[in-house]
């Protein structure tokens, strides 16, 4: 079409536009009406992380084009983080499983193509149920084990069968704060709600949640700045979070332990304390007074390199800024980190009692979770057979983990190669990739042992490649649940999960596939009228509401903001915060967090400490398949110091090589001023072999292969209460590749 | 009187997450090749350790009232790279030539040509999300911002300047005009190009 440039002048707006160049300028909306398109608005919860962000999907023409937070959700509050946003690309991935398979190669490992061929689902459920039985027959049912997270559906099926196995990756993630806050707090677990938008100081011992852009967190965060909190990182690293703070303290690995005592020392000795709190709150004051003598910011400063003075200055601001916090979430200092990070855990329960911030606005809030009933009491289940042997992994020698119903995914798999103290032949895995393990070689080597193994995923991940059927989960975007809010909960909140878009391929709901798994396999009386939909109805029974009801709210949510009541008794055994914990000391473990020093410290021959961090546009090894965000950051780095760079001869993106005393990688140097000079990091998650991720294939080196693996002996000798696998407690060379 | 927008960024809020960037592609799938960018987030360190400093800076068109690139564009008499009546820079790609001259013309280097022919095979750059404006919504990179971090309206409006007046556009000294503003980071260092 021709138009003069007078004609063009004098048009003006969205149609001229659209006159002149087609649709390169149109809004879809406008486009969609025109031809007559469907858009709406579905209510749903984002499922990348376990935080349950409520969001808003737009939909246009039956295809998902934009997710936003839902505004009236406690956590989101009208925003996603990068990684829910990128769920559109998750979705709509070709890499995606779209149907059961089972393995035709009888080969298996790095680089052998199982030669997949597509079977229907009656195929995939008998096969696995012939297999599973006979392996029950054959070698009891402690042969089977389940690799998941803790899930009641799958919890029931693993009863039934009658197997102990049901293994998990906590070790490698958090159990060390589970078992403190457990044992001196809740009775349970770690609490997951931070007030971090109404703390006056924050306190980081290598927390970095907004370095990873994690949703609730950095909002609250930010917020708390905003209102003039002063906040304290310390960190190997400057990280994101550092980048924010009034002062960063490039702090000694696993050191901070030392610096925590010292703080105890400084607010005790100076009366510094929530005397109200404490004595209202607490037990355990005066053997912490005692117990806090030696451990003086002069003994702390020849430890942690860091001086007297600051550690002091820290103690007294954190103290007297009220409400203080420390910030902690998974995998930072206190995280399984390093041989010390459950005694640091510990610290930090203590230093909040100290200054009364646990369960107050400001500080760390109890779970203020909907009752839901649980899955035995509204289907109740025949007797379940009593399992003949003990845990593969060896938890039971961990009462405290034991409780928590978190696993050791990494000890899991040198019973599994040693054959003791039984053989494991089959396996059902869902969502554990053989990434961020220690010593992942061996890891692939003990799944290739196994005789069947059942894969449950979404990406035809590395553990994919080694499964004998994989089954294809539901992307959490076609699927349904209802969800609590877990990651931030001032007051009892439920969101519904629905169906954005119809199932794109032959997919089915873990939740559905468990009771027709246990049906084929026999175990049918477990799973009588047992349904996802069935039980999510039960438990918004229980609270007053419906199915029918949540589908109708115009926001998806359930639930009226109530004001903040104080939690006045704890869950421990005398309904106190147990600053001295009597559940530790009647299981053999020290009562207060003497310090005890890192594992590994550097040698002539290790001369580096080793910290990892994890980009935010994923999520560990998941999400490095979605076309833009491995655009983005497509390759892991190892973060070094200008000065030891220089030493080395490595200059900004030279390839490196990181060696352990167990493996070597190759990775891509980022030198930088924002780390200690004694000190790499690598980034996490990356290094995927598996052909049929075909963006992530390929791209950077697995850092677990670098770690070595512990055993529960180990576990057992370090008396450690969390089996913590001591994810960042080794020391590394590095030279230029 | 058409629209006049204006996007200011506080990079005291920034933790460098790349969302922007992400919801970005997702908008624009059949315009951004592979490895290319509309928009981006920029690491500026500086300082010595441990005396470092950080700031993350989204770094994408500046829609400059007196752009070069528009300066630049050789195509007459409707000019490939030209200005809305609403002041956003645009590439129009019926009659973008490739010629790269406006890629070389601007100042923030945030244009690149794009040589993959399979998708968009012209010159690109970020156009405020122009569809997004029309039916009143903002820009897909500003939609999902954990750090708050954009304020964009029209000009007028008196969020935008209420930021405005705490913002200032990055390196004046080019003397473009740019509808983009950045409120700085204390004295840190963060207008690297």
């Amino acid at each position: 079409m021709a138009v003069s440039r007078r004609e063009f002048m004098k048009l003006s707006g969205a149609g001229a536009i659209a006159l002149l160049f087609g649709d390169q300028f149109r809004a879809f909306e406008v486009i969609a009406q025109e031809k007559g398109l469907d858009t709406k608005i579905v209510h749903t919860v984002c499922q990348v992380c376990s935080g349950g962000c409520a969001m808003k999907a737009y939909v246009r023409d039956g295809r998902l084009v934009e997710l936003r937070g839902n505004p009236d959700d406690q956590i989101s509050r009208g925003i996603l983080c990068v990684k829910g946003i990128s769920a559109i690309q998750w979705l709509y991935d070709p890499d995606r499983i779209k149907f059961p398979m089972k393995r035709t190669n009888p080969q298996k490992g790095i680089g052998v193509d199982p030669q997949f061929i597509r079977i229907s689902w009656d195929e995939a459920y008998a096969t696995i149920a012939q297999k599973f039985n006979e392996y029950k027959e054959k070698f009891g049912p402690e042969s089977i084990a389940f690799i998941m997270r803790p899930q009641n559906f799958a919890q029931r099926l693993a009863k039934a069968i009658g197997t102990p196995n049901y293994i998990s990756h906590h070790n490698t993630c958090y159990t060390t704060q589970e078992v403190v806050w457990g044992a001196t707090v809740t009775g349970k677990g770690k609490p997951w709600t931070q007030d971090y938008a109404n703390a006056k100081y924050i306190l980081s011992f290598g927390w970095d949640m907004p370095g990873k852009a994690k949703n609730m967190q950095t909002q609250n965060f930010l917020a708390a700045i905003d209102k003039g909190a002063k906040v304290t990182v310390l960190d190997p690293r400057y990280t994101p979070t550092a980048s924010k703070a009034d002062l960063w303290i490039p702090i000694k690995p696993g050191t901070d332990l030392a610096f925590a005592l010292a703080m105890i020392n400084v607010i005790i000795t100076q009366n510094l304390y929530d005397k109200q709190f404490v004595d209202d709150f607490t037990v355990g004051f005066d053997e912490v007074k005692e117990f806090i003598k030696p451990y003086t910011p002069q003994w702390a400063s020849k430890i942690t390199e860091v001086p007297a003075q600051t550690i002091e200055k820290v103690a007294k601001d954190f103290a007297t800024m009220k409400p203080a916090i420390v910030a902690t979430h998974k995998r930072d200092a206190a995280g399984p980190n390093y041989a010390n990070s459950w005694r640091l855990a510990h610290a930090q329960v203590i230093l909040m009692g100290l200054v009364g911030t646990i369960d107050r606005l400001g500080g760390h809030i109890m779970e203020r979770m909907p009752k839901f009933p649980s899955l035995d009491s509204v289907y109740p289940a025949p007797p379940y057979p009593k399992p003949k042997a003990a845990r593969v992994d060896g938890m039971e020698k961990f009462p405290l983990l034991l409780k928590t119903g978190k696993g050791s995914f990494s000890t899991f798999h040198r019973a599994v190669l040693e054959g003791k103290p039984y053989p494991i032949k089959a396996a059902l895995v869902r969502k554990h990739n053989v990434f961020a393990f220690p010593d992942a070689p061996s890891m692939v080597e003990a799944l290739k042992k196994l005789e069947f193994m059942v894969v449950l995923d979404i990406h035809p991940s590395e553990m994919i490649q080694l499964a004998d059927i994989v089954l294809p989960d539901h992307h959490f975007l076609e699927g349904s649940a209802i969800v609590g809010r877990q990651y931030f909960g001032l007051y009892p909140q439920v969101a519904i999960q629905q169906p954005v878009i119809k199932p794109l391929y032959e997919t089915r709901g873990f939740r559905s596939i468990i009771p027709e798994l246990g049906r084929a396999m026999g175990l049918g009386d477990y799973f009588k009228d047992v349904s996802p939909g069935g039980y999510d109805e039960a438990c918004l029974k229980a609270i007053g509401t419906s199915m029918e009801e949540l589908k109708k709210s115009p926001n998806g949510l359930w639930g009226e903001a109530k004001p903040f009541v104080p939690t006045k008794e704890f869950n421990t055994p005398s309904k106190k915060i147990e600053l001295y914990a009597s559940e530790f000391k009647k299981y053999g473990y020290d009562p207060l967090p003497a310090w005890k020093e890192k594992k590994v410290k550097p040698s002539k021959e290790y001369p580096l400490y080793f910290v990892t961090t994890r980009p935010p546009v994923f999520i560990h090894s998941t999400l490095q398949n979605l076309e833009y965000n491995i655009q983005i950051y497509p390759e892991n780095l190892c973060y070094i110091n200008t000065e030891t760079a220089k030493k080395l001869g490595v200059k900004d993106g030279d390839y490196v090589m990181v060696e352990s005393p167990v493996n070597k990688i190759k990775v891509k140097a980022k030198v930088t001023e924002g780390i200690r000079p004694d000190t790499v990091c690598v980034d996490h998650g990356f290094g995927h072999w598996s052909k049929g991720m075909t963006k992530a294939y390929g791209k950077g080196s697995n850092e677990g292969d670098l770690i070595p693996a512990q055993s529960t002996q180990e576990m057992l000798d370090a008396n450690d209460p969390s089996m913590s696998e001591n994810m960042n407690d080794l020391c590394v060379r590095v030279y230029k590749a | 009187m058409a629209k006049r927008y204006a996007m200011v960024i506080d990079l005291r809020r920034c933790v460098g997450c790349n969302a922007c960037t992400v919801a970005c592609k997702q908008e624009w799938p059949d315009k951004i090749p592979p490895g290319e960018f509309r928009t981006k987030i920029k690491e500026i360190e500086s300082g010595k350790y441990p005396n470092v400093k950080m700031v993350y800076r989204r770094t994408a068109c500046m829609h400059c009232a007196d752009a070069p690139c528009v300066k630049a564009c050789p195509v007459e008499p409707i000019k490939a790279s030209r200005k809305t009546p609403e002041g956003i820079t645009i590439v129009d790609e019926k009659l973008c030539i490739q010629c790269g001259a406006c890629v070389e013309a601007c100042p923030y280097k945030v244009r690149y040509l794009n040589t993959d022919n399979k998708i968009n095979d012209k010159a690109d750059s970020c156009n405020f999300c122009y569809p997004r404006l029309q039916k009143g919504e903002k820009p897909a990179c500003t939609i999902n911002c954990v750090g708050k971090v954009f304020t964009f309206g029209e000009i007028n409006d008196p969020e935008v300047q209420k930021k405005l007046k705490l913002a200032k556009p990055l390196k004046p000294e080019f003397k473009t005009k740019p509808s983009v503003y950045y409120i700085p980071f204390g004295t840190r260092k963060w207008d690297t190009i």
